[in-house]
């Protein structure tokens, strides 16, 4: 009967030591390199358009694949994007006029990457006469 | 859990052997169900402690293991999502909230195995119990003290 119950105490310590973790292990460390976000934003309101430029680092261009324009609606605290382009100025037309209208940028790298969106920048847009 | 399964199995199975070579009817009882055999020896506080015991670790670990699989589950979103990100500022969001969903099974995880070995720990030590104080069993030794000596007693069944 004693050998029994070393049996059975030698079995409860094989158990724990057999029982590992069931959950998988946490990824370690912050993965991603995101591209620096642009600088220097600046809108102009014209007639029923506006006009968006930014700057970017020139040694970081070779890395970007492209630059994402977004409308930030203010007072939802939303965005939408409009459009993406290679160049650093982008021109939104056919907008409604007497309306303010803002801006969001960011960088997206070759990998397909977004980087950091800019600040929202605004400017007020003209009705054509 | 699976891997506890063929231990207890072994266990079990040893344990009916046991009984099978000591005739020890009672082990087997506290096999099936911790207390059941204490109970029928007429020892109920311990067989009440025993049962109570098993299924206050039972239940723990039944809820616990429910609440952690959910747990793992959210926790592999959150995983996905963060692997899958290709927004910086959606990358920072899911990697805190893997963050945290990982704390969170961690913390169940351990809830769950103190419930598993506890259950385990009662269930071993009711039928230890049980077989080092069988009162139905003979030892198959003993001796006693006389006031004009020792006597020895010898028992064998067949």
């Amino acid at each position: 009967m004693r050998s029994f119950a070393w049996c059975v105490l030698g079995g409860i310590a094989a158990l724990c030591i057999s029982c590992g973790k069931d959950h998988r292990d946490l990824p370690t460390g912050f993965a991603y390199d995101p591209p620096p976000a642009p600088t220097n934003l600046v809108v102009t309101g014209g007639e029923e358009l506006s006009t968006i430029r930014w700057s970017y680092p020139v040694p970081d261009r070779a890395s970007i694949r492209e630059f994402r324009v977004y409308e930030y609606f203010e007072a939802y605290d939303m965005i939408e994007l409009i459009s993406t382009t290679t160049d650093t100025v982008f021109v939104d037309s056919l907008l409604i006029g007497n309306l303010g209208y803002c801006y969001k940028v960011s960088a997206v790298d070759t990998s397909g990457f977004e980087g950091w969106r800019t600040g929202s920048v605004c400017a007020f847009v003209r009705s054509a006469r | 859990m699976r891997r506890i399964v063929p231990f207890l199995l072994i266990i079990a199975v040893s344990a009916l052997a046991s009984t099978e070579a000591h005739s020890g009817e009672n082990v087997w009882y506290s096999t099936l169900v911790p207390g059941w055999g204490q109970v029928r020896v007429g020892h109920y506080g311990r067989g009440a402690l025993f049962l109570s015991g098993e299924l206050v670790a039972l239940t723990t670990l039944a809820v616990a293991d429910i609440q952690y699989n959910r747990a793992v589950e959210q926790y592999d979103r959150a995983k996905a999502s963060y692997l899958h990100a290709t927004y910086i500022g959606d990358a920072v969001g899911e990697y805190t909230l893997m963050h945290e969903r990982w704390n969170s099974a961690n913390d169940l995880y351990g809830i769950r195995q103190t419930a598993l070995y506890t259950a385990i720990g009662i269930w071993a030590v009711s039928v230890v119990d049980m077989i080092l104080f069988d009162p139905e069993e003979e030892p198959p030794l003993s001796i006693s003290a006389r006031p004009d000596g020792f006597l020895v007693t010898g028992s064998f069944s067949f």
